[in-house]
């Protein structure tokens, strides 16, 4: 067979050819071994494959998928539902609900399973007043990158802990998060924006004293503080839903 | 309409659980695939035109995200235009004595083919598509869907072939 016929045959198999065509090829497969040969060996390989693949049609569609399938994340796969019924709102909801109550028992319990960690670390530096450097900043900038709000990340070895609170666009500084920080007994929260280079940096922070850090966990658009603020100063508008925090995370916030 | 995609997404989950294994060689890889393509595509449903193929749609997700998964797995890179793409390890080798079944042997040859070849083979060889929906799909020229097809045939056949023992008449050679 010529190479031409190796593609004829394949085409005339994939049911590809017009009628012509394929009366052409079957003058050619009535003439030529090879050509049958060449047209069995591929029903051969694609029986192959299909067969083995299709026993996946005959497994049972796993219920997390069906939920996904339909927006509904199930509870299994869905962190966030828990922390929203905490706040009063229906567990069914795939938007961020920012909690009404100060929300410092939760970020007191996702740091409680690590307090030895916390006791054990050394010192964070911070200079006083003075712009953040070393791991905060680190953190923040790691964690504001892959991290949804409401959940914790913390630097592998470091006893510094960031919770995104929420996701603005803003048309100063495009999209911003406001975070909270722990690094020891220490909190802060502040606001940081992405840079056009994928780093996130700090455009305003806070430290602050231990009893009043439940006010500050709720969202800073229209509330008072350096980061109400700072937002306002960059032209924030409201938290965005998860949805669309997920979207931006996912699409590495392009 | 989100309403509408989302049911079709539910009846076509099977199939597209399927096209995913084909891809990722084993069905619980396959399904995080599908999970995380169905929530890509319910984020991007505006995206979708009405009248075309909603399968097909996903197929290209599943494609794209896998891609990005195996590429952030991988310290190279490789390119989905290159026809001749280095062979990825295969990632069942510490399982092959236990997988006599039928989908770890389609596993396991799969993996010898390069994505781009694999995706061809799995959409037209399973999912029954035509080169020209491949095409359109995969954007790529129709010649290159057929060249992709063609290697992988050859491939999966020489597979069939070595596995057996014997390599009859006929060998798929150009």
């Amino acid at each position: 067979m010529k190479d031409q016929d190796f593609e004829k045959v394949m085409a005339y198999f994939d049911q590809e050819l017009d009628p012509g065509q394929r009366a052409d090829v079957e003058k050619l497969l009535e003439a030529d071994a090879e050509a049958r040969s060449f047209l069995a060996k591929l029903r051969e390989s694609d029986q192959f494959i299909a067969g083995g693949l299709n026993t996946v049609l005959d497994e049972p569609v796993p219920q997390h998928l069906i939920d996904a399938a339909r927006g509904q994340p199930s509870a299994a796969n869905e962190p966030m539902s828990e922390d929203v019924s905490s706040g009063g709102q229906a567990t069914d909801s795939i938007v961020v609900e920012f909690p009404k109550k100060p929300a410092f028992s939760r970020w007191a319990y996702a740091t409680a399973a690590s307090v030895t960690l916390l006791v054990a670390a050394g010192a964070f530096l911070m200079s006083p007043g003075g712009s953040p450097t070393g791991a905060l900043a680190t953190a923040v900038s790691n964690g504001l990158e892959k991290t949804a709000s409401g959940q914790v990340y913390h630097l592998p070895d470091e006893a510094v802990q960031v919770m995104p609170v929420a996701t603005f666009r803003t048309a100063g500084a495009g999209v911003c998060r406001q975070f909270a920080a722990q690094v020891q007994d220490q909190q802060t929260v502040g606001l940081a924006c992405r840079s056009g280079e994928g780093q996130w940096q700090i455009q305003t922070r806070q430290t602050l004293d231990g009893n009043g850090a439940g006010q500050t966990y709720a969202p800073a658009s229209g509330g008072s503080g350096p980061v109400a603020d700072k937002l306002r100063e960059l032209n924030g508008g409201q938290p965005l839903s998860a949805d669309e925090e997920q979207a931006l995370i996912s699409d590495q916030w392009q | 309409m989100s309403e509408d995609i989302s049911e079709q997404l539910v009846s076509l989950l099977p199939r597209l659980r399927r096209f995913a294994t084909g891809l990722t060689g084993s069905l619980s890889e396959a399904d995080d695939l599908v999970q995380q393509s169905c929530e890509k595509a319910l984020r991007k449903q505006h995206q979708w035109q009405p009248g075309t193929r909603l399968d097909s749609w996903m197929y290209r997700i599943i494609q794209t995200t896998w891609i990005d998964q195996t590429r952030r797995q991988r310290s190279d890179t490789v390119s989905l235009e290159a026809e001749e793409i280095p062979e990825a390890p295969d990632r069942r080798s510490e399982n092959v004595a236990e997988n006599n079944n039928m989908l770890d042997r389609v596993s396991q040859v799969l993996d010898l083919l390069p994505e781009d070849q694999r995706v061809v083979m799995l959409m037209i060889a399973v999912e029954g598509r035509s080169y020209q929906e491949v095409s359109d799909t995969l954007e790529v020229p129709k010649g290159t869907v057929m060249s992709r097809l063609y290697r992988a045939r050859s491939r999966v056949q020489a597979e069939l072939g070595s596995s057996e023992g014997s390599v009859d008449d006929g060998e798929i050679a150009r």
